[in-house]
């Protein structure tokens, strides 16, 4: 292949990226220049461009092909366009809830679409990264707007302090990656996945730098993804972050990492004896720590945050099942990865739908925050109360919804990949997770509301409300018939 | 190509359904009314050209599976292992004899409906759970597996126990409600017994496939299961299981206590869900596994006596019933009785032809019931009608024809099929004969009992006080006072099933050639038949049956000729001197039956239930109790570790760092240096 071709080829292949980086571009330029008053038009002009990125991915997934793009570094199978997929829907969820909430909150400011599509892109680079160099751009170009993203209530201390301290770890996490990928390099050579994997397949030797950089990977990828003891920041960062950026944190940095997880630990899969331990006391603790610390959380956007990390440890469970393998150029996933990739989509349904309700409910300048402030919500609020309603049970994993047939995938991978341990922290700790999901329910439909009622009523948000709509037809719809996702999700079924 | 557009029959009141939930209080009563009896109505056009491209098809081609999905696409709804089940249709003449029935006679329904239920607040609510039974009962007779059907089994139930229980600020309501529900759960274990044994005998649940993957239905036709030759003794389990969980559904010995309490639902609710549709779901899913359940002689004979003594049963009760609803809730029970007795004794095409005539002029006689209460303000006792002829007479000569129909005068629809089922019973071998003696004295009852509530109603003396009407609470009563006819939305339905009611046994009387039964023929598996044409036996029986008929209608109406003053054969001060043995307390008490029921389940099932409370008390909860304090303690523990200052944070991640590092390469020493 010719260089011109390979590049136009190489290009095609990332076009949603493109898109988004480019739709980023115009928003940005738009709105500086152009239209200057007019910031719905920024948030507009971004759920054009994803949307449009979302048709480019889903004919590139029907087209069933895949490829190297820009020589090996980046690689589009069946694992990198699911995750984008993915990705996209999070992103258009996110750009249709924060129309309307920015400018309640005062916080209409044309960046903020701007950044989230950068940081959507850095995502679903992680999730296309066949070089480790790639993948840590990726999570650069993330982590960088988020950061950004967290702090961008800029008169607020709370967001402030969000945040700088995701920065702060951020960063520290970020140079534990960064340690990762030169040892890994020293000890073989590449930073290149699949010629790493050929490496070892050839019956390459373990060395101690080896593992130590397996290691770091872990423990780098591990603070994106939120997995115990990296969880910190997570709770402090998502209270007091805006709620629209803390749903679309919550979704595209755990989509990506995990993406970025099923990759390298497939890379490094024929020493899976020396990482699989790690991985497997990460999801225990995850999982029971998550869950344990969500029960006596008072405040709606922390408890959340604990659930999300509850949820890291439900992933992690199927990465600890992974195995995927090319086979005359095309990538079957094994059940493990195919659970994963179906719960991170369920995951970014009931995740972004549940924040989605809390943004709907925010009035000027103030978010609805603790317990009590649901109490009632069934006689005030019945759209918002009834939606959430279908979040809580679809993450407590409650048919008949996404979130009970993706903790069901996943348990039933962790029982075929023998990881029996794990299926059975999983169901306990799920038990636990039915608690305070149904707390919230018995907060909404059976408490009375409490004081006066408020005087000021929540502006009637329709493009949020549309967000949480589609959150919801998605929950059920695939919760009820997952077949059809089949034809989307080619990993998925193939 | 018209079988890809089936879907649409249960999506169309499956829109009717959503749009009413959500949309309907904004929109009004006219629009709600409308869409809920059009969706139906389309559905009965739709069929209705389904059915004409079946019948052209050659009679072995007369089976058709499509997707329920737009399109008609088959898709796997559940698919694990070699658990496989479509969400699709099975198309064939039974599927499709039952749609029309539950899209005509439910659509007729429907349009009764919005006259009698126009002074109701909760119109938009009646419309969305009649519209969501009819989905769920078109789901429930185009299944093509045992478990799609078991879907519609379910909602079907859902919907009635919602529609008995429709006005529930009234206790009485929402207890009847409660006990239609609570008697259908124990068939509905027998069915899931049933099914579950089926797929662990055959390995699927579909009715009919392929050459290469059969459905069970093939494969008990050939005396084959997925492990060898079928077994007559597994057949007999599973057989009797589902018969169990017909019994249920459609109201059969012992489990049919709840039929006549669900009459406390609106009178459309009786008509279409208690009288025309789904307590006739029994009777299709038995006949839909005729193939199964006839390689099973201790079954058959078994379906068959219950069905007889039901029969018997039932109409005994309702000789002596004085409230109008009640006499037509036994009469349903006793006619699904005559049901299974066809489909017992091998007749599964009589049975079925007894469901659609039923269908009409039950439909027909619990519409007109209703257009009786709604003319009275309310009132359903019978003891307090009468004179009602010449007051609302549209009502009056369609429910008379309805009554010819049910007593099996001759010619009109009742006659036919209820003629063939007994002709069947009496060929058939074993105790054929008393089955059908005791059919011909229920037949005799059926033909008294009817003429008595057609007497009480309508020929005697008025009893009630004019002035008085709409006292009575009760919810057909609306504004205008005064006895009058009702509106053209309930009296239309009415004439129209009337003229089914007497013509529309035709289709399958000798006359026509038998065509109903010769069309139903592929889709059930008849083991006893009718000889065809007008031959002796044929006439003699048919003789006999008119003969009781008429003879029932003539003694009904010479007893009551004389006592039209008070409607009553027997004086009240002799009622009052019976004692709880006497044939008339034995019959009112309902043979006691509902009292024993009473006094097992509630009394000694109650003292189980305490101990068991005890139990769930004191045991199970003080274990989960503790469980969660622990829980909850640890967790507070753990919040500590929260401290806010990110130094914390940092360090903590430190820690985890060096523990993963450490741990792992602890971990790969023997790797490392082998």
């Amino acid at each position: 292949m010719n260089g011109a071709s390979h590049i136009a080829s190489s290009l095609s292949a990332i076009l949603p990226i493109l898109i988004l980086m480019g739709t980023a571009c115009v928003a940005l330029m738009g709105d500086v220049f152009i239209w200057k008053r007019q910031r719905a038009l920024t948030g507009i002009v971004a759920l054009i461009g994803s949307v449009w990125a979302l048709v480019v991915n889903l004919q590139q997934i029907l087209g069933y092909g895949s490829s190297e793009p820009f020589s090996g570094s980046l690689v589009y199978d069946s694992l990198s366009q699911t995750t984008s997929l993915v990705l996209l829907i999070a992103t258009v969820l996110s750009v249709l809830l924060a129309i309307t909430y920015l400018r309640n909150r005062g916080l209409e400011l044309g960046e903020y679409h701007v950044l989230l599509l950068f940081s959507a892109s850095g995502a679903m680079l992680m999730g296309a990264a066949n070089d480790l160099i790639m993948l840590f751009i990726g999570i650069e170009v993330l982590s960088v707007a988020l950061y950004v993203l967290a702090g961008i209530a800029r008169t607020e201390e709370r967001s402030e302090e969000a945040a700088i301290k995701y920065f702060l770890l951020g960063a520290f996490a970020s140079g534990f990656l960064l340690y990762g990928i030169a040892l890994v390099y020293g000890a073989t050579g590449t930073t290149n996945l699949q010629q790493i994997n050929h490496l070892f397949s050839a019956k390459a030797s373990i060395t101690p730098i080896l593992v130590a950089g397996i290691g770091l990977l872990i423990v780098g990828l591990g603070f994106k993804a939120a997995l115990v003891p990296f969880h910190q920041w997570t709770p402090d960062v998502y209270e007091g972050a805006p709620t629209s950026v803390t749903a679309f944190m919550a979704a595209a940095a755990k989509v990506g990492a995990f993406a970025a997880f099923l990759r390298i630990m497939n890379a490094f899969m024929p020493v899976q004896p020396a990482w699989i331990t790690a991985i497997q006391v990460l999801a225990i603790l995850t999982m029971v720590f998550g869950n344990l610390l969500a029960v006596v959380q008072d405040n709606v956007k922390r408890m959340l945050a604990y659930s999300s990390i509850a949820h890291a440890g439900y992933v992690l469970v199927a990465v600890a099942s992974t195995g995927m393998i090319y086979r005359h150029a095309v990538l079957y996933l094994s059940q493990g990865d195919r659970a994963a990739m179906f719960y991170l989509l369920a995951y970014v349904f009931m995740t972004v739908g549940a924040f989605g309700v809390l943004v709907l409910l925010s009035r000027s300048g103030k978010d609805y925050q603790t317990m009590n402030d649901l109490k009632g919500l069934a006689r005030t609020h019945p759209f918002a109360a009834y939606t959430m309603m279908f979040f809580m049970l679809s993450l407590g994993g409650i048919p008949p919804t996404m979130g009970f047939l993706g903790k069901w995938l996943i348990f039933n991978a962790a029982i075929s990949a023998h990881q029996v341990t794990l299926a059975i922290v999983m169901a306990l700790a799920s038990v636990v997770g039915i608690y305070y999901y149904l707390r919230v329910v018995w907060m909404m439909c059976f408490q009375e509301p409490e004081g006066a009622p408020a005087t000021e009523h929540p502006v009637n948000d329709w493009a949020a409300r549309w967000s949480v709509i589609v959150s919801l037809a998605g929950t059920l719809m695939f919760g009820v018939l997952p077949a059809l996702l089949s034809p989307i999700m080619t990993g998925l079924y193939h | 190509m018209i079988f890809n557009w089936v879907w649409l029959i249960p999506a169309l009141p499956l829109f009717g359904f959503l749009f009413n939930a959500f949309l309907g209080k904004r929109v009004g009563k006219t629009v709600v009314g409308w869409l809920a009896s059009l969706v139906v109505l389309s559905g009965f056009a739709l069929s209705v050209s389904v059915l004409a491209a079946l019948l052209k098809l050659p009679e072995s081609e007369r089976q058709r599976i499509v997707g329920l999905f737009p399109g008609g696409v088959v898709i796997p709804w559940i698919h694990i292992g070699n658990f496989r089940v479509n969400y699709a249709a099975l198309v064939d003449p039974l599927s499709l004899l039952m749609c029309l029935i539950v899209t005509g006679v439910g659509g007729l329904i429907h349009v009764y409906a919005t006259g009698y239920m126009a002074e109701d607040q909760d119109y938009a609510r009646f419309f969305t759970y009649f519209n969501l039974f009819i989905f769920f009962m078109l789901t429930l007779v185009l299944a093509e597996n045992m478990l799609l059907l078991f879907v519609g089994w379910e909602g079907v139930g859902l919907c009635s126990y919602l529609l008995i229980s429709f006005w529930y600020e009234d206790k009485n309501n929402a207890l009847a409600g409660n006990k239609a529900f609570i008697v259908n759960r124990i068939g509905d274990v027998g069915f899931a017994l049933g099914m579950m044994l089926i797929f662990a005998t055959f390995g699927t649940l579909s009715f009919y496939g392929t050459a290469a993957h059969p459905g069970f239905l093939q494969m008990a036709a050939r005396h084959i299961s997925a492990h060898g030759p079928l077994l007559i003794s597994t057949a007999t389990v599973i057989g009797l299981l589902l018969f169990i969980g017909a019994c249920g559904k459609s109201a059969q010995f012992p489990l049919y206590v709840w039929l006549p309490d669900a009459m406390a639902g609106p009178t459309p609710v009786s008509a279409l869900i208690h009288a025309a549709t789904m307590v006739t779901a029994g009777v299709v899913m038995v006949s839909r596994c005729s193939p199964l359940i006839t390689d099973s002689a201790t079954v058959m004979i078994v379906i068959a006596s219950v069905g007889c003594f039901t029969a018997f049963l039932a109409a005994s009760i309702g000789l002596v019933q004085n409230d109008i609803k009640k006499v037509l809730a036994y009469s349903t029970v006793s006619q699904l009785g005559y049901m299974f007795l066809g489909c017992g004794v091998g007749a599964f095409s009589a049975g079925m032809f007894h469901v659609t005539t039923h269908a009409f002029f039950k439909g027909l006689l619990f519409l007109g019931a209703g257009s009786v209460i709604h003319a009275l303000g309310g009132e359903q006792d019978m003891r307090r009608m009468g004179g009602l002829k010449n007051r609302i007479p549209i009502t009056h000569w369609t429910m008379a024809a309805a009554w010819f129909a049910i007593a099996g005068f001759p010619l009109f629809s009742g006659f036919w099929s209820k003629d063939e089922i007994l002709g069947a019973a009496y060929v058939s071998p074993d105790a054929g004969k008393v089955l059908w003696f005791v059919g011909v004295v229920t037949a005799l009852m059926t033909a008294f009992y009817m003429s008595r509530l057609m007497w009480k109603t309508f020929y005697t003396n008025q009893r009630f006080n004019e002035a008085e009407l709409g006292a009575h609470g009760g919810h057909g009563g609306h504004g205008h006072p005064g006895v009058h006819e009702s509106p053209p939305s309930m009296t239309v339905p009415l004439i129209i099933l009337a003229a089914l009611s007497v013509c529309g046994g035709f289709i399958g009387s000798p006359f026509m050639g038998d065509a109903f039964q010769r069309y139903l023929a592929p889709a059930v598996r008849n083991t006893t038949a009718m000889p065809e044409g007008i031959t002796g036996t044929v006439l003699v029986l048919m003789v006999i049956s008119s003969l009781v008929a008429v003879a029932g209608i003539l003694w009904a109406m010479s007893l009551y000729g004389k006592r039209r003053e008070t409607g009553d054969l027997i004086p009240a001060a002799a009622k009052a001197k019976m004692g709880p043995a006497s044939p008339y307390r034995f019959l009112l008490n309902l043979w006691y039956w509902d009292a024993l029921c009473n006094k097992v389940a509630i009394g000694y099932g109650g003292v189980l239930g305490n101990s068991l409370k005890w139990f769930d008390t004191y045991i199970v909860d003080g274990v989960v109790n503790t469980l969660a304090w622990i829980v909850g303690s640890l967790a507070s523990g753990f919040r500590r570790t929260q401290t806010g200052f990110v130094r914390n944070y940092a360090l903590t991640m430190l820690i985890g760092v060096v523990a993963v590092v450490v741990g792992m390469l602890w971990g790969s020493f023997h790797f490392m240096f082998k």
